[in-house]
């Protein structure tokens, strides 16, 4: 399971950062699916041979997100969708960011339709299963 | 244990040298002992079988292992040397003390190892001259055996050795520019040589050695151990 | 068992009035993976030697496991791992000669499985004179020598200088290994920051013999930044913003490099000096350290060599 996890060093995001963003996007992409245990911190560490630390804080940070839960002496799961919601302040860094892509899109040529294609087909690779409750909040 | 396996590894190290020096003492000695007492058995058959009288001073005047006790101080000399150099100075090797000196040993312990094995080594050549010794009073060849003076001032010589060991020693322990202080390890052992070798008694002579030897022990351990590696 | 591991305390080493390392303050807690970089005669290695006793401090002390550097006890040293780059060991020994050699050192912690296993692993033989390896092999031996014991505290001196990515790779996870067990600690230094960003939780930055920087390692990525802000006219004469580092400009851009600066000041900073708009451009440990460790020219601007 944990083989689709793939460190980069000397990339600019750093290693607990690669470590959020891609188990965050797995559970966006409902590869990792509500109630699915995460790989334990020491195991992950020593596949991906990156400090046990640096794994307990992505997960820390990910239970701080709502994303996962840890039960302690059993593991961390993924955390139930429908208990997750986004905030008002959440949404708004969301925004923010989405318009950074915009503008960058529109600083290299693309005009809106080839922008709103080149966004749902990337919304595509993303399974809806998991987000009826993200459908129904808004 | 600590103490046996770091013996143990200076020992081998000095191994090569101690065949070496053995070697080359005992198979030159045997030549050079068997020549001399063909030399002196033909002398005493020519001068019997001319019916001359002959002066036996003459013939036997020097000892059977003469020679070889020359052989021996400077073969003990060398061996001394060789291993000091081995232990103490050779870069090669030397790159090692940094591993060394980490080891779970105090740095007196790892000093007494390696004198302890150089110590060992000369006692074995001194072995080997005492062997030669044996050879030479059975041998049917020798006509006067060797006298005991000389068997023990080869093993003398090989106590000079250790001595010339703990000179080099200092000489690569110290950290004084070659150009200062740095060779005085070797220039006092040149010192003791020079007074040893002139005509004294041999008790002084003893105890002058004694004196040099605790000198260059106390110094090397004194350098040894506020050494920075 | 103690928290702080490793401490010294304004430590200094000069070699003939030059100064290696002066005042270096330095804690480390145990459980760490703490990577000391630095550039090339930063005092990296002067550090570590003083750390284990094989220097003697022009000022300061240094304490390992509680015991002070100078007189660690054969028992102290048991629990430390030291490993330098060259990896010299005994040439004319074997594998084995070496393994008998290093179990009396270790009393009951010599893990005779373990080291097996690893020179299985490295796929070499027991009997193999180590003047026979090759400079990898050797590393690879002196590996297996140093975790075979489960020291408390792995010191490693740029271990895998010169050494072959695989080797690289056997090397960081021998650490991982090591800091899974409890209690144990790793300082190493390396130039390579991929393998420190890799591995460490800690860093420590040495810097013509100071201590730059000694923080979490995330802290130190979050901390420095580079900032690219473009002008309508020309870029301010005069730049004060807090935690500059370096700068740079060509026409109308300046690029600073800022430590430390929290993201609100350099908004308002940018709003102050006029500039049109501003983008934090992310950058990798490597350019992070460089640009850290870069000479200073404060305050002045200089120029690209703009072709």
């Amino acid at each position: 399971m944990a083989l689709w996890i793939q460190i980069t060093t000397g990339s600019t995001d750093p290693v607990y950062a690669q470590l959020i963003n891609q188990i965050s996007r797995a559970i966006a992409q409902g590869l990792l699916k509500t109630g699915d245990k995460l790989p334990a911190v020491r195991k992950l560490a020593s596949e991906l041979v990156i400090n046990p630390n640096t794994v307990a804080k992505a997960y820390t940070h990910l239970e701080q997100a709502k994303l996962v839960v840890t039960k302690t002496g059993s593991g961390t799961y993924v955390a139930d969708i429908k208990i997750r919601s986004a905030d008002a302040a959440e949404i708004n860094v969301l925004t923010e960011r989405m318009d950074n892509i915009i503008a960058r899109a529109i600083n290299l040529g693309l005009n809106r339709n080839n922008l709103a294609n080149i966004f749902k087909s990337r919304l595509e690779k993303f399974s809806d299963k998991n987000h009826k409750s993200g459908e129904e909040n808004e | 244990m600590r103490f046996l396996a770091l013996f143990k590894k200076e020992l081998r190290e000095a191994v090569p040298w101690l065949i070496l020096a053995t070697l080359l003492l005992l198979a030159i000695s045997w030549f050079m002992i068997h020549m001399k007492a063909y030399d002196q058995s033909r002398w005493h058959y020519n001068a019997i079988s001319n019916g001359k009288v002959i002066d036996t001073y003459m013939i036997f005047r020097t000892d059977i292992m003469l020679e070889s006790a020359v052989l021996m101080f400077f073969t003990s000399i060398g061996l001394g040397l060789s291993v000091g150099i081995r232990h103490f100075w050779v870069p090669d090797f030397t790159r090692t003390w940094q591993f060394l000196i980490h080891r779970s040993a105090t740095r007196s312990l790892i000093l007494s190892a390696k004198l302890t094995a150089a110590a060992t080594v000369l006692l074995c050549l001194s072995i080997a001259w005492l062997l030669l010794a044996g050879y030479a009073h059975i041998s049917e060849r020798v006509i006067v055996p060797p006298e005991s003076g000389i068997v023990g001032l080869g093993i003398f010589y090989a106590y000079l050795g250790f001595i010339v060991y703990l000179g080099t020693a200092l000489c690569a322990l110290t950290t004084a520019r070659w150009y200062t202080t740095r060779m005085f390890g070797l220039f006092f052992v040149f010192i003791m040589f020079m007074i040893i070798l002139s005509p004294t008694n041999f008790t002084f002579v003893f105890f002058l050695t004694v004196f040099f030897l605790a000198v260059l022990i106390i110094q090397i351990y004194e350098t040894f151990l506020q050494k920075e590696f | 068992m103690s928290e702080t591991i490793l401490e010294t305390k304004g430590l200094t080493k000069y070699f003939s009035n030059k100064a290696a390392l002066e005042n270096f303050d330095l804690q480390i807690p145990r459980g760490c993976i703490c990577g000391f970089v630095g550039r090339n005669g930063a005092g990296k290695t002067t550090a570590i030697k003083l750390m284990l006793g094989l220097l003697k401090p022009t000022a300061g002390s240094s304490e390992m496991l509680g015991c002070d550097s100078m007189s660690l006890t054969p028992k102290i040293r048991q629990r430390i791992g030291y490993v330098t780059e060259g990896h010299r060991l005994f040439r004319r020994m074997t594998i084995a000669g070496l393994e008998s050699f290093q179990k009396p050192f270790y009393d009951n912690q010599w893990d005779y499985k373990f080291f097996a296993e690893m020179i299985d692993y490295f796929e070499l033989s027991k009997k193999q004179k180590i003047k026979h390896l090759s400079n990898g092999q050797r590393a690879q031996v002196s590996l297996a020598l140093a975790l075979a014991p489960h020291p408390e505290l792995l010191i490693m001196d740029d271990p895998t200088m010169g050494l072959d990515p695989a080797i690289r790779r056997q090397f960081l996870q021998g650490m991982i290994r090591l800091i899974m067990q409890q209690g144990r600690t790793v300082l190493f230094s390396s130039h390579i920051l991929s393998d420190v960003e890799r591995v460490s939780n800690q860093i420590v930055v040495i810097d013509k013999g100071r201590l730059r920087a000694h923080c979490s390692i995330e802290r130190f990525r979050e901390s420095i930044k580079k900032v690219k802000l473009s002008f309508a006219k020309t870029v301010p004469a005069h730049i004060d913003i807090e935690g500059l580092l370096n700068c740079r400009i060509a026409d109308n851009e300046l690029e600073l490099i800022l430590v430390g600066t929290p993201q609100e000041k350099i908004t308002r900073w940018a709003a102050s000096a006029g500039a049109e708009n501003y983008e934090i451009v992310p950058m990798n440990l490597e350019d992070q350290f460089i640009e850290f460790t870069e000479p200073k020219k404060r305050g002045k601007l200089f120029q690209w060599e703009n072709n």
